[in-house]
């Protein structure tokens, strides 16, 4: 079977003024459908970066990325946006909800987007998420777990196959940390989403199946 | 979904929501209002040379067809050859004077000639003409300035003694003897037009056919081709007029709109990262933004349809004489042009967020 995630000699190169900064040297690395991946690594080590580009939210400068059997920077910018729409869930460190909006809007706004999402799913995704409750807060009104758990509402809620998670407890207690995590294994058994998830918690690593350890933009143990 | 997501970024801003919907509606109330204004009093104009009973005009060569921009070049002996060509049943000579203390146009007027042109004013109060300072105010005049028989007024810099308050309509608001008239001027025995009443108004065009043949190059209208002339929306000189002024009110709503939707846009990167997270396309982004803008825009002219109609009373309230024309020709068309204005406005702000490079975006504090 297909590796739903597989990159091949990823490099990418920030230009910072006339100075070259390589955040990621050669990555290759290989996803199984419905694994839950961790990826570790000290601080600038390509972590991130390797998130944004297998997100195809930034674009390597070389090397090639499939995910479920597509080249991601072989498509157009909006071919490459409408696969992320149908693919790829992300969560953030920061939440990242639309303040303005309250939970269940964030999560709707998600399957709006998503345009032609299962409309049910959003009961069955905030019933395991144990968010039914907090639908009609908005973020401000919400603790950093809840948030957390709203933000992974409305990055499955449209099925994608791969749910990429950056920090996902990097801003939560640690019983928030234990509760998110308990939620997104959830989410990986009960729907056989692909996680992958970038941490510095070796405890939240733990959670996963398999962990990546990554050091100065290479990925030194799989 | 969308709708909410835009009526939220509204709420949430409040002092910019307002800012952009005053822009919106002042640009409105502006193109309505001036147009209204130029219209109405233009048309007031029409209607009061209409009101005159006189059947042809005659001016000076080139003369302006706005009456108080005409000078009065023409011997006043001109009236006594009009008089006597076939058809024509009484001539009056007007001499025009305007008063800039008070922006008045002034008629001065010869009483019995113009009784026979006109059939004579209608007095609601007072009377004639019984000295050379003597003036005769119309009734909207009157209330304006709450003038009353007897008193005095200033004009020319000189003192008139109201004489007589008479029923609108008929061809000034101020009137004066023609010979104060030609005195102050210093231009002796001149006239700056002359209204003719024929025997029979059917015998109009004759009569302007005599006139062009006795005064080849001179400017002969039946009162009746003048009266559209004013009444018509595409006058020349007042489509510049308005244009011009036009410009200026949607520039200013477009400025607004731009500078709001651009700060917008930078205020709110962040939020745009995050919905390109969610695999917004640019279209989206656009369609967003534009929308919203859209949204103050409905908004702005909404406020505006309601200032401008508040802002008519006032002026009717303040200036009696004044009459602002409000259609709804223009009502379309002050909204269409602040839509026009604002979906311009908005565009840049709109493809610039919708080019953001998401990661730049979420990254942005």
């Amino acid at each position: 079977m297909e590796p739903i995630i597989a990159t091949e000699d990823l490099k990418k190169v920030y230009r910072v003024g006339k100075v070259e900064v390589p955040a990621l040297r050669g990555v290759t690395l290989s996803i199984e459908e419905g694994e839950f991946v961790a990826v570790v690594g000290p601080s600038g080590c390509g972590k991130s970066t390797l998130l944004h580009v297998l997100g195809g939210l930034t674009r390597p400068t070389s090397g090639k990325v499939l995910v479920d059997g597509n080249d991601l920077f072989a498509l157009s910018d909006g071919e490459r946006t409408r696969f992320r729409r149908h693919k790829i869930g992300f969560v953030f460190q920061r939440f990242n909800l639309l303040p303005t909006l309250t939970a269940a809007d964030n999560i709707r706004l998600a399957q709006h987007i998503g345009n032609g999402c299962n409309p049910h799913r959003f009961e069955a995704v905030t019933t395991l998420l144990g968010i039914t409750d907090r639908l009609g807060q908005r973020p401000n009104e919400m603790s950093g777990g809840e948030l957390q758990r709203v933000a992974i509402a409305r990055a499955v809620v449209c099925e994608p196959k791969i749910l990429l998670a950056d920090e996902p407890t990097g801003n939560l207690d640690s019983e928030n940390s234990r509760i998110v995590l308990d939620m997104m294994r959830a989410v990986n058994r009960e729907f056989r989403q692909t996680i992958m998830m970038i941490t510095h918690n070796p405890e939240a690593a733990a959670v996963a199946d398999r962990i990546i350890e990554m050091r100065d933009g290479r990925v030194i143990s799989k | 979904m969308i709708s909410r997501l835009i009526t939220q970024n509204i709420l949430r801003r409040p002092i910019r929501t307002v800012i952009s919907v005053l822009a919106v509606a002042i640009e409105v109330g502006m193109v309505m209002l001036v147009v209204g204004l130029t219209h109405g009093m233009l048309h007031d104009s029409a209607q009061r040379i209409g009101g005159l009973g006189a059947d042809v005009m005659v001016q000076a060569p080139h003369a302006s067809m706005f009456l108080g921009m005409t000078s009065a070049p023409m011997p006043i002996k001109l009236g006594d050859y009009l008089a006597k060509l076939d058809h024509v049943q009484a001539v009056t000579p007007v001499l025009f004077q305007f008063d800039s203390s008070g922006v008045s146009l002034i008629w001065g007027i010869d009483m019995k000639s113009w009784d026979r042109v006109t059939g004579g004013f209608a007095y609601l109060q007072g009377g004639p003409f019984s000295g050379p300072y003597d003036l005769l105010v119309d009734n909207w005049y009157a209330r304006q300035n709450h003038v009353r028989v007897g008193q005095t007024v200033k004009l020319l810099n000189h003192r008139f003694t109201v004489s007589g308050i008479v029923e609108h309509g008929k061809g000034s608001r101020l009137f004066i003897p023609l010979e104060t008239a030609e005195s102050l001027a210093e231009q002796q025995n001149r006239a700056s037009i002359f209204f003719i009443k024929c025997t029979n108004p059917g015998y109009t065009d004759h009569v302007i056919a005599s006139i062009k043949k006795l005064l080849p190059n001179y400017t002969v209208l039946s009162v009746q081709e003048y009266m559209s002339l004013l009444t018509s929306n595409d006058l020349p000189a007042l489509t510049d007029f308005i244009t011009v002024l036009v410009a200026i009110a949607v520039t200013i709503g477009f400025l607004v709109i731009f500078l709001s939707m651009y700060t917008t846009i930078a205020e709110r990167t962040r939020e745009i990262g995050i919905l390109k997270s969610l695999g917004a396309t640019k279209g989206y982004i656009i369609d967003l933004i534009l929308r919203e803008a859209g949204v103050l825009c409905l908004a702005g002219i909404l406020v505006g349809y309601v200032g401008t109609w508040a802002g008519r009373e006032l002026i009717y309230r303040t200036f009696p004489t004044v009459t602002v024309e409000l259609t709804v020709r223009w009502a379309l068309w002050a909204a269409l042009l602040a839509l026009g204005g604002t979906l311009i406005g908005a565009f840049y702000p709109a493809l610039r967020a919708a080019q953001l490079d998401p990661v730049d975006a979420l990254a942005y504090e």
